[in-house]
């Protein structure tokens, strides 16, 4: 039904097939387009937004040495979750060992990572920051036309496609793709001044 | 000025880019820290309406990825086929095989037929190797080493003299190697 994902696939492929023939350069356009998802991947493991993208770098650079011995039977993303996964596994019982110098497997790993006393550790200036920026999107998305509102949340919450949001809102594709944009315009221009020079650390 | 592109981005952030389109969109991405940024912002928007809470993403994270990666080495070879490797491979392997079973059993057939040898011989070996044969095919007889065979046609095929100097008590290498193989 939906067709998105194998042209994804497809310009994957093609990236795959340049950085396999020597060009670099297509290997940065793949991070850009997987870093985000790479990241809150390894986050939602690690739990330290700092050191997940230290632990992702280390995910796309292995990534990067092993593409050679990619054959595309899975789709490149699968592959690369994997190896993120697996990479911050390894973090995750390195880092157990270093500490507590007890052999413990990575489910025991995962386990103290996931303790709640351990994640609240940003500065409190930081959290309060965090905590602004949560509150003006969800102020904004609240102030948002319903059909925009509806739009962007079918696609966060639900991660439905721009196709299944069309059938289920009963509208043309582009005007899916048209809320979804404005929402997310209206939302990131209430964000803005909220990130320090849009360089957000 | 990128303000036209910014609803690709979204679309691209969303997997809903007919794929050249993200492919030239991706590189000016790539070359534009504007439009970087507002990648990221989609993103941190969309990490904080799933989870409640804010994933920080440093701009320059691909850069850094960059930099490392022009420091590795660079990759030339295209994926490898490795099933028609290793069927090549394999064909090999049976070659050599085959080839390390046949000419031994070739070369013993050979000593037993003089007839033979004297073909592959120029005519003066052949008169100074006939005496040899004949001890040899005793000894192979006696001992029944094919090893020992092989030596003895070895030298019979070449004319051990080639290999020693003119000096009076120097002994062919070949013809040492016989004595022990015989031994």
């Amino acid at each position: 039904m939906n067709s998105q994902p194998k042209i994804s696939e497809q310009l994957d492929e093609e990236l795959v097939a340049r950085v396999q023939q020597g060009d670099k350069k297509a290997f940065d356009l793949l991070t850009i387009k997987y870093q985000y998802k790479i990241i809150q991947l390894v986050n939602s493991y690690i739990k330290d937004p700092s050191e997940a993208q230290d632990v992702a770098q280390e995910a796309f650079i292995k990534a990067y040495r092993a593409l050679d011995t990619f054959r595309g039977d899975a789709a490149f993303y699968t592959w690369l979750y994997r190896i993120a996964i697996n990479t911050a596994k390894n973090y995750l019982l390195s880092r157990s060992r270093r500490s507590s110098h007890f052999e413990i497997d990575i489910q025991d790993a995962e386990k103290v990572e996931n303790l709640p006393e351990l994640h609240d550790l940003d500065a409190p200036d930081q959290q309060l920051a965090n905590e602004q920026i949560i509150e003006t999107i969800k102020q904004t998305i609240n102030l948002l036309p319903e059909e925009m509102r509806t739009a962007i949340m079918l696609r966060e919450l639900e991660g439905m496609s721009y196709e299944e949001i069309a059938v289920t809102m009963d509208c043309p594709v582009g005007t899916v793709r048209s809320r979804i944009f404005r929402a997310r315009e209206a939302i990131d221009n209430k964000l803005t001044p909220l990130l320090s020079n849009g360089d957000f650390r | 000025m990128n303000e036209e592109l910014k609803q690709p981005i979204s679309e691209l952030f969303d997997n809903e880019l007919e794929h050249t389109t993200a492919l030239n969109l991706l590189t000016k991405i790539q070359d534009n820290a504007e439009l970087k940024q507002v990648f990221t912002r989609y993103a941190i928007i969309s990490h904080a309406l799933k989870n409640n809470e804010v994933l920080p993403i440093a701009n320059d994270f691909s850069e850094k990825i960059a930099a490392q990666i022009d420091k590795e080495v660079f990759y030339l070879n295209p994926p490898r086929q490795t099933s028609k490797r290793y069927g090549t491979l394999l064909a090999l392997a049976a070659s050599i095989a085959a080839i390390a079973v046949i000419i031994p059993l070739k070369l013993s057939q050979q000593i037993t037929t003089p007839t033979t040898i004297a073909r592959q011989s120029d005519s003066q070996n052949v008169i100074q190797t006939t005496p040899i044969l004949a001890s040899s095919k005793k000894n192979q007889r006696e001992n029944g080493s094919p090893l020992n065979a092989r030596i003895i046609d070895y030298l019979q095929a070449h004319n051990n003299t080639i290999y020693g100097s003119d000096q009076v008590d120097y002994k062919p290498l070949a013809a040492v190697t016989a004595y022990t193989g015989a031994k």
